[in-house]
């Protein structure tokens, strides 16, 4: 049972864990706050007046600490020091830059390719 | 409103308030208050504590209370039943000719009032009642399940319930309850239960009276001396309590929902804490569910479906005996069927029944096993005869086709019919042609088929649903272990990538 549960663990480290990683936690608040990040170091209300001004896009509370909580866990952005606890600014780490290059890259070619079909349809 | 959102907030796990909850409040200073933010505030509160919580055991409570919560609301929701019930008495009249003690008669009494439950509450007695127009009862039962099933749910919903006589000679008494979603039709279900209880007492008295009043007009006859005794009036059958127009009606056991809500709100929690450290892992375990739910419907669906045809009969002593005012004897279903097992159940017939032509059974079985073999299998594994009550016994069998199933079981109840007329011949057979008669109804019971072989509408197995609940259960178990054994790994990973963020 033992070796069973080993070798199974095993495979989703392998295939599920791994190979998915990057997929898992860039959802469309994650994809917004790196976007948003990317100009430069904001705080929590600073990145949803700036997600709101660029995506049209209104995150909520809750769904904007779940999503930096997220990225925070990945590495993909970190907390500041700050003297004010109540506005800690964010940054985006050099791994969440590549994260959000990637993933820009995907989406312009998902994009191109979609305009050209239409084009030709 | 702010005070409503604050309190969503202190609904984040300690450990993530302690990190983020200063900054947290901040941004609810700043943000608008309404509703809106309230449910998303609630909502990342939630996802956070399943996501997060670290805690297996309160995250279990919680989803535990919960589901307690959920399930006492659905018991609200479930619609009521409605019981009437009434009380019947049954009083054996005295024989001024042959006295009988107070115990005798009581015992009489309560013998008839069995013997009439027995018909009443037979399958095509209960079957007639759910399809009278005027009743029309189950009826969106009926356009899912079989009317054997129906008739088995109508049985379990009529209660009946023998008061114990407190001493000797006390009538035997009986109350008869049923329970309904509809108030009338509970009521009427009731009057009409009682009134056939009524009506087949008045039929057997009849019955018995004129068996006799023959048998004293032979004896008068014969003698030309004696007067004929009046015939006697047998059982009084008395509605003590007429059917009662349910009141208050008797919700679910909430009780009992509440138990299962919370059995099931804690194992949805533990779930949920298993995939507490990535939204990926609920993937998995649904994912892992209906793999189970695929693997065991495809497992049951290799299983051939069984039916089951069964049918009732009841052995009662003859009616026509020298004294038919003698208390009955009391006949043993058990002590007879030990009588007629051997015959019906041996080898040579059990093998003619199979070999029948238009039967044809266990064909597959017989190309690969000996005939021998095969009977030996359908006597332990097919065929079920089982006593019911003290005078009536059940035949069921159990195969792969339903019409075959009936067809067999039709045998055997032909077969018990015979070999008991023959047994009643064959020991009457020294006799004078009169006494021949009367010997034949001494010597045998009276066996009567009070259901006929049913025709099974749906397998009883295998039971595909459980089959495929079982699958999901095996799913989430199994996706349950390699999580918790991989929860390790996940938990040093993440250690990882802090230690990396915050260096």
């Amino acid at each position: 049972m033992r070796f069973g549960c080993e070798v199974l663990v095993a495979f989703c480290n392998t295939t599920l864990y791994d190979a998915s990683y990057n997929v898992i936690f860039m959802t469309d608040p994650g994809l917004l706050i790196l976007a948003s990040l990317a100009e430069g170091d904001k705080h929590g209300y600073g990145i949803m007046l700036d997600v709101q001004q660029f995506a049209g896009v209104e995150l909520g509370p809750g769904t904007l600490y779940g999503a930096i909580t997220r990225l925070v866990e990945c590495g993909w952005i970190r907390p500041l020091e700050s003297s004010d606890k109540r506005r800690r600014p964010y940054r985006i780490t050099a791994e969440g830059r590549t994260q959000l290059q990637e993933e820009m890259t995907r989406i312009d070619r998902v994009v191109k390719t979609a305009l050209g079909r239409l084009k030709h349809a | 409103m702010k005070r409503w959102i604050e309190l969503a907030a202190s609904l984040y796990p300690r450990s993530w308030r302690e990190e983020y909850g200063e900054e947290f409040r901040g941004l609810l200073e700043d943000v608008r208050p309404s509703w809106r933010v309230f449910g998303n505030v609630l909502r990342g509160a939630i996802t956070m504590q399943i996501t997060r919580n670290t805690n297996w055991l309160k995250l279990a409570a919680a989803m535990a209370a919960a589901g307690a919560l959920i399930a006492g609301a659905i018991s609200f929701t479930m619609p009521r039943n409605y019981v009437s019930s009434s009380v019947i008495r049954m009083t054996a009249q005295p024989d001024p000719l042959r006295p009988a003690s107070p115990q005798a008669l009581q015992d009489r009494a309560a013998d008839h009032l069995a013997s009439l439950e027995t018909d009443i509450l037979s399958r095509t007695s209960l079957a007639a009642i759910i399809q009278k127009p005027s009743l029309d009862l189950y009826k969106k039962e009926r356009y899912r399940m079989p009317m054997e099933d129906i008739v088995q749910k109508m049985r379990s919903d009529i209660h009946v319930e023998a008061f114990p006589p407190e001493t000797a000679g006390t009538p035997a008494a009986v109350r008869i309850s049923f329970a309904y979603p509809d108030q009338e039709k509970a009521q009427a279900v009731l009057r009409e239960l009682v009134t056939r209880f009524v009506e087949h007492n008045v039929i057997v008295n009849r019955n018995k009276a004129s068996l006799y009043r023959y048998f004293w007009e032979d004896r008068v006859k014969a003698h030309e001396a004696r007067p004929a005794p009046a015939p006697p009036t047998g059982e009084n059958l008395e509605v003590i309590d007429p059917p009662s127009k349910p009141g208050k009606g008797l919700g679910p056991n909430r009780f009992g929902y509440v138990l299962a809500g919370i059995g099931l709100g804690g194992l949805l929690g533990i779930l949920a804490a298993v995939a507490r450290l990535r939204p990926r892992d609920g993937w998995k375990l649904a994912a892992s569910a209906a793999a189970g739910l695929v693997l065991a419907t495809a497992l049951s669906l290799l299983i051939p479906d069984r039916y089951t045809s069964t049918a009732v009969m009841r052995l009662t002593p003859p009616q026509v005996m020298e004294d038919p005012l003698a208390i009955p004897p009391t006949v043993s279903a058990a002590e007879r069927l030990r009588e007629m097992a051997p015959e019906i159940l041996s080898r040579e017939n059990l093998e003619r029944i199979i070999l029948k032509p238009h039967l044809d059974l266990y064909r597959e079985e017989r190309a690969r096993k000996p005939l021998e073999q095969v009977v030996d299998d359908m006597r332990k594994r097919d065929l079920l005869i089982t006593p019911v009550g003290v005078s009536a016994f059940r035949i069921s069998f159990y195969y792969r086709d339903r019409y075959q199933a009936q067809m067999v079981v039709r045998e055997f109840v032909t077969g018990f019919t015979e070999w008991n007329v023959l047994e009643a011949r064959a020991k009457a057979q020294y006799m004078t042609v009169m006494a021949r008669q009367i010997e034949e109804h001494k010597a045998g019971m009276n066996l009567e088929v009070l259901d006929p072989a049913s025709l099974p509408e749906s397998p009883v197995f295998p039971n595909r649903g459980l089959i495929a609940l079982v699958g999901v259960a095996a799913g989430l178990l199994a996706c349950s272990l390699v999580l918790a054994e991989a929860s390790p790994h996940i938990l040093r990973r993440t250690r990882r990538i802090r230690h990396r963020t915050s260096s």
